[in-house]
């Protein structure tokens, strides 16, 4: 499995593979690999997510290498890689 | 393709067009010499000049046919990605595909190509395919920096 599987991914199969993976409500390796490689190209690509998932995200993987920015008007969330949080992040 | 099956179709597609004073030798010369679509080897037959193209054409002719069923599919190549992508809905087409590997052609394709699929399902098999058979997962930086590779 290449990161070209995800870079090849529309935004709608992202997200779709985030929710299946947060959907199992447990965590294995194939569902960490999931949801990394999911926030990594959200991030990469400035592609947001909803709040809730967000949420779920920050519960399940509390040690995780991103942060999340919630834009106010939107109610959408931005991934971002820890060293760019700033006051803003939830 | 040998010379005589071309002229053949070519005679048939004049003929249907209601052109029938057109020598069929000729279309497969301008065919050659003009589109790039085809070269002609020197015994006299005909090959595409890209397999890409042949693959499209073999795909659609299988899709118009109706000759197209994911299930029967043994080879998820580009052939099979490319008739997956113009089935309409390609769902059927990943969901089989990713019983021969995670990272083939075809699933690959209908992503890249913009497949029409239904994403929850998809996604659900990915992650079952992921937790079935051991995969090689390389994560790389867009520079490719740092390469890492995960096993899972």
């Amino acid at each position: 499995m290449s990161h070209d599987f995800f870079t090849s991914a529309r935004p709608h199969f992202i997200t779709a593979l985030l929710a299946a993976a947060l959907y199992e409500r447990s965590r294995d390796t194939a569902v960490d690999v999931i949801v990394g490689y999911c926030l990594w190209e959200l991030q990469k690509r400035d592609l947001r997510l909803d709040k809730q998932t967000a949420k779920e995200i920050r519960v399940t993987y509390g040690s995780l290498d991103f942060s999340f920015h919630v834009h106010k008007r939107s109610g959408m969330v931005t991934v971002l890689p820890t060293q760019l949080l700033d006051s803003s992040s939830e | 393709m040998p010379e005589v099956f071309l002229t053949g179709v070519v005679s048939r597609f004049l003929r249907d067009q209601g052109i029938a004073d057109i020598n069929p030798l000729l279309i497969l010369d301008e065919i050659v010499q003009l589109s790039g679509l085809m070269r002609r080897t020197p015994d006299r037959s005909y090959q595409f000049m890209h397999a890409a193209i042949q693959d499209f054409l073999a795909a659609k002719y299988t899709v118009e046919t109706g000759s197209f069923f994911p299930s029967t599919v043994n080879v998820w190549d580009a052939r099979a990605g490319y008739a997956a992508c113009l089935s309409g809905d390609a769902t059927q087409s990943m969901i089989y595909s990713l019983r021969h590997g995670i990272d083939n052609i075809a699933f690959h394709d209908c992503l890249v190509n913009g497949a029409g699929f239904d994403s929850a399902q998809v996604a659900t098999e990915v992650l079952r395919v992921l937790r079935r058979a051991p995969v090689r997962v390389v994560l790389s930086s867009t520079q490719r920096k740092d390469l890492k590779a995960i096993e899972v």
